[in-house]
C-alpha cells in the first residue's frame, strides 16, 4: 500500500534505509535518480556511509514534518545540530549534503562551521580543518599585514 | 577517503565552494582574517559573490546618491572604500559609511542640516570648513548660554528591526569653557517633524564635569564623551529601536540641550546614527 510512496536508500557499506519519497526527494540528487528510473525502489548511494546516511534521513524526515513552518524548522535544526561537534561527522555531512544536493542541510552544517570559526585565528582554522598552509612566509606576512586589524582580539587555538 | 576515525579529515578535499559558503555565514572581519589561512581561502575571501552579501543590500542606491562618482574594481574594494571613508550623499548633507568589522551602515547628518539655536547669527556661531571633517562646513560655538542642537531623521531611512544609537560628533577648541555643565540628551519618536512631546531624557557631559575648575569632581550621574577613531569626539544622545511597521513613518528627534552659564568652543560636525553593535563572540583569550 504505502510501498509506492517509499523508496530504499542503500549506503556505501551496504545498509538499507526505508524513506518516504517525499522526504527523499528533498535531495535534488535523489529526485533526479527517481525521476530517471521510476521502476526501481532501491537506490545505492556509493559515497555516503550508513552512519551519515542515517543522520541525513533524520534531517530529511524532520523537514518534511515541519512543512513550511519556519519557526518549527529552526528548532528542528537546532535539535538536529545539538552535540554535533565532531569534525569527522561534520566533514562527512558536508560531503553527503553536497553530493545529495540538499541545500538546507549544507547551509546548516556550513553555518555551524562558520560559528566555530568566529573570532578564531588562521592557525586554529588550519588545525581544526586540517588545511595545509600553502603560502610562502612572505605571502602570509603580506596577507596578514594587509588586514592586521582583523587579527586583533582573536583567540589563539 | 581512508580516514582514521579520530583524525581530522582534510577539509581541503571538499569542493572548493564550501569555503565560500562558510565565509558567507561569517562576518566581514572573519573573512578578512580567513584570507590568511591558505590560498583557497584567500581567493574565496575576496570573491565578488561574498562581498555582495556583506555590502548593504541598497549599496547601488547609495552609490547613485554620491556627490562624487564612485569607481571600484571589485566588491571587496568598494566595501573597503565605504568603511575607510564615508560617502557624501544627497548634495553633501548626509554621509553614509560602513562599520568595518560588521558592514553595518552609519549615517551622519551634517551640522548645516541640524536645528540649532541662533544657528545663523554670526555673533554666536561661526561656520567654517575643517580639513578633518567629511563635510564642507562645521559649526563653531563662539559664545552662548542656550545651547540647543537638534537633528531629525526619518525612520524609513534606516534599515528596520534594528537598535540604533545616536551621537553628537564634535571637537573642542583650545579655549573652550562652560561645556562641563550637565546637559540633557533627548530622543523622541514623533509623527511630525515639528511637534515634539516629552522624550527619553538622559544626563550627559560634553566635557567631564569639573575639568575647568580647580578641583575635579567625578561625574556619576551621566554619560561622558568618547574619542572616535577619526580624530573627532562623540557623545551618546540615546538609543532607539526602529520597527518595520508603524514606527517606520515616524521622525526621530535627537537633541542636546544645555542651558546654564556661558559656553564656548564646541565644534559641531554632525549627528551620527549607527546600529548598536552586537558582540558576536567574547574575546576572552586568557588561557
Amino acid at each position: 500500500m504505502a510501498e509506492e510512496n517509499t523508496i530504499t536508500l542503500k549506503s556505501s557499506d551496504g545498509k538499507e534505509f526505508l524513506i518516504s519519497k517525499k522526504a527523499a526527494t528533498l535531495s535534488e540528487t535523489i529526485k533526479a535518480m527517481v525521476e530517471e528510473d521510476n521502476s526501481s525502489s532501491v537506490f545505492p548511494l556509493t559515497v555516503v556511509d550508513s552512519k551519515t546516511l542515517a543522520d541525513v534521513i533524520t534531517f530529511l524526515n524532520k523537514h518534511v514534518d515541519c512543512g513550511d513552518d519556519d519557526d518549527k524548522k529552526k528548532s528542528c535544526d537546532e535539535e538536529f545540530m545539538a552535540g554535533k561537534d565532531d569534525m569527522k561527522d561534520l566533514f562527512d555531512l558536508v560531503v553527503a549534503a553536497n553530493y545529495l544536493d540538499v541545500k538546507d542541510l549544507l547551509d546548516l552544517i556550513c553555518g555551524k562551521i562558520a560559528d566555530m570559526m568566529q573570532g578564531k585565528s588562521p592557525e586554529w582554522v588550519r588545525k581544526t580543518f586540517n588545511i595545509q598552509n600553502d603560502f610562502s612566509p612572505e605571502e602570509e606576512a603580506k596577507v596578514r599585514e594587509e588586514y592586521a586589524w582583523a587579527h586583533e582580539g582573536v583567540e589563539e587555538d | 577517503m581512508a580516514n582514521q576515525n579520530n583524525e581530522t579529515p582534510p577539509f581541503s578535499l571538499l569542493p572548493e565552494d564550501w569555503i565560500a559558503i562558510i565565509l558567507s555565514f561569517t562576518s566581514p572581519k572573519d573573512a578578512f582574517r580567513a584570507a590568511a589561512v591558505s590560498k583557497a581561502f584567500r581567493s574565496a575571501a575576496s570573491s565578488d559573490t561574498l562581498w555582495e552579501l556583506f555590502l548593504p543590500s541598497d549599496y547601488k542606491n547609495i552609490i547613485g546618491r554620491s556627490v562624487s562618482p564612485v569607481t571600484y574594481s571589485s566588491k571587496k574594494e568598494l566595501y573597503l572604500m565605504l568603511s575607510d571613508s564615508p560617502l557624501l550623499v544627497d548634495e553633501g548633507k548626509l554621509s553614509i559609511g560602513l562599520r568595518k568589522p560588521s558592514g553595518m551602515k552609519c549615517y551622519m547628518l551634517c551640522a548645516r542640516q541640524l536645528r540649532m539655536a541662533w544657528k545663523d547669527d554670526r555673533r554666536y556661531w561661526k561656520w567654517t570648513s575643517s580639513q578633518e571633517s567629511r563635510f564642507s562646513e562645521v559649526a563653531e560655538l563662539k559664545r552662548l548660554t542656550w545651547l540647543e542642537i537638534h537633528g531629525i531623521m526619518q525612520a524609513q531611512m534606516l534599515p528596520p528591526n534594528t537598535n540604533y544609537t545616536a551621537y553628537l560628533v564634535f571637537k573642542l577648541t583650545k579655549h573652550h569653557y562652560g561645556l562641563d555643565c550637565s546637559s540633557k540628551a533627548i530622543i523622541n519618536f514623533e509623527e511630525s517633524r515639528d511637534e515634539i512631546g516629552e522624550g527619553e531624557t538622559s544626563n550627559v557631559y560634553i566635557v567631564p564635569q569639573g575639568s575647568s575648575r580647580r578641583e575635579p569632581i567625578r561625574h556619576v550621574d551621566g554619560r561622558v564623551s568618547q574619542n572616535r577613531f577619526d580624530g573627532w569626539m562623540e557623545i551618546e544622545l540615546g538609543s532607539f529601536f526602529v520597527d518595520g511597521e508603524e514606527g517606520y513613518f515616524h521622525y526621530i528627534h535627537m537633541r542636546l540641550l544645555s542651558m546654564y552659564g556661558w559656553k564656548k568652543g564646541l565644534i559641531v560636525e554632525g549627528i551620527e546614527v549607527r546600529p548598536k553593535e552586537v558582540v558576536t563572540y567574547a574575546t576572552t583569550s586568557s588561557t
